[in-house]
């Protein structure tokens, strides 16, 4: 006998990523996905990223995924701000389950951005939502100019692309136009920035998009 | 792996509705998988042998429907398919302006259920 089924196999996942949404939205917190590979400056992006939100009054704290160390949560929390490690044992990406229980860890009252950065890999973290509002992928002028192009899921699904380091590409021959235009073509919509925290080139347009979209948020929510 | 963590999710769904239709074997089950889901449909069915040991879905066939990736070209609208790789030039006219269709489905279509003869 056939029994007919359609429905997502990520529903339960999905479920409690928008239970982790409806309590960010009555805490009024905006929450950043943060994706790439290892190495591709997610962790310094952020730790760039802090300083900067200071200054313009905003209250961030970062959510770490990590298969096993406590290393990048470390740098973070050097910072002064609300900071916590989530290791997977070895598992490939976050799930929302796991991020509800963390959040245990925070005062969400005293905090206006929370970012949460995912295990360094382009693939699996893809089709497991968080109950983040916006979604960015960082990826950097040494990983070449093919990566959009060989992990098309991720790319499409990122409201905002980091290209970073951008100060290699006096060493290297990278053509930016080539994945910035793969990326279009999968997500018309996406935010572009080419960025280095390095010289700080892009940090500037990376928090005005932030400041945006989270009052854009937080005027749908009322 | 994270085709692991969905295999885990695909039985539960299994599972609840196979009792729902007092099934005591699972034949086959029909997923639909996007090609933009990120999941690699190759592995899928190695995790499913994994997960499926000793449960009512031991032995059952998984069937995985994948559709090509599908680009239309802005420039001239033509619409093609690609199989294998993601083209992001419009074969047509040549333009590199063009949209990918975001599939990105990740759904259990159907199942094959045995149900024992004192139950129909
Ligand atoms: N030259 C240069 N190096 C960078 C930049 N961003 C990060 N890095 C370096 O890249 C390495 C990996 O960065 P990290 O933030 O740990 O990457 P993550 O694994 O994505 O969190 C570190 O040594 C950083 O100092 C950049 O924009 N330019
Ligand atoms: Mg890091
Ligand atoms: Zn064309």
């Amino acid at each position: 006998m056939q029994v007919p089924i359609y429905e997502n196999i990520l529903k339960s996942n999905d479920y409690l990523a928008e239970e982790n949404q409806d309590l960010f939205n009555r805490e009024r917190v905006f929450v950043v996905g943060i994706l790439g590979s290892p190495g591709a400056g997610k962790t310094t992006l952020l730790e760039k990223t802090i300083s900067a939100l200071k200054n313009v009054n905003l209250r961030p704290a970062v959510l770490v995924g990590d298969l096993a160390t406590s290393r990048d949560a470390e740098r973070i929390q050097q910072h002064g701000i609300p900071c916590a490690q989530l290791t997977t044992g070895g598992a490939c990406h976050l799930e929302a389950q796991q991020v509800n229980k963390a959040l245990k860890d925070f005062d969400l009252k005293t905090i206006d951005i929370l970012f949460i950065e995912n295990v360094g890999n382009l693939v699996c973290p893809t089709g497991f939502k968080l109950g983040e509002h916006i979604r960015t992928v960082v990826f950097s002028i040494p990983e070449g100019d093919e990566k959009v192009e060989k992990y098309p899921a991720t790319f499409q699904k990122a409201d905002c692309i980091i290209l970073n380091k951008i100060d290699y590409l006096t060493l290297q021959s990278f053509d930016v136009e080539k994945p910035k235009r793969e990326a279009y073509a999968l997500n018309p919509d996406l935010v572009w920035i080419n960025c280095s925290c390095a010289t700080g080139e892009g940090i500037e347009e990376w928090i005005n998009y932030l400041k945006t979209a989270r009052e854009k948020r937080l005027n749908e929510n009322g | 792996m994270h085709e692991m963590s969905i295999m885990q999710s695909l039985f539960k769904i299994l599972v609840e509705k196979a009792k729902a239709a007092k099934a005591q074997r699972i034949r086959s089950v029909t997923l639909r998988i996007g090609r933009l889901s990120g999941i690699e449909a190759d592995l899928l069915s190695t995790a499913f042998q994994v997960v499926s040991k000793e449960t009512m879905a031991e032995g059952a066939e998984l069937k995985v429907v994948t559709s090509p990736f599908q680009i239309k070209c802005k420039q001239c609208n033509a619409l093609f398919k690609s199989s294998d790789r993601l083209l992001f030039e419009c074969p047509e006219c040549g333009s590199k302006d063009v949209q990918v269709e975001p599939d990105d489905d990740l759904m259990v279509e159907n199942m094959e259920v045995e149900i024992a003869s004192s139950d129909l």
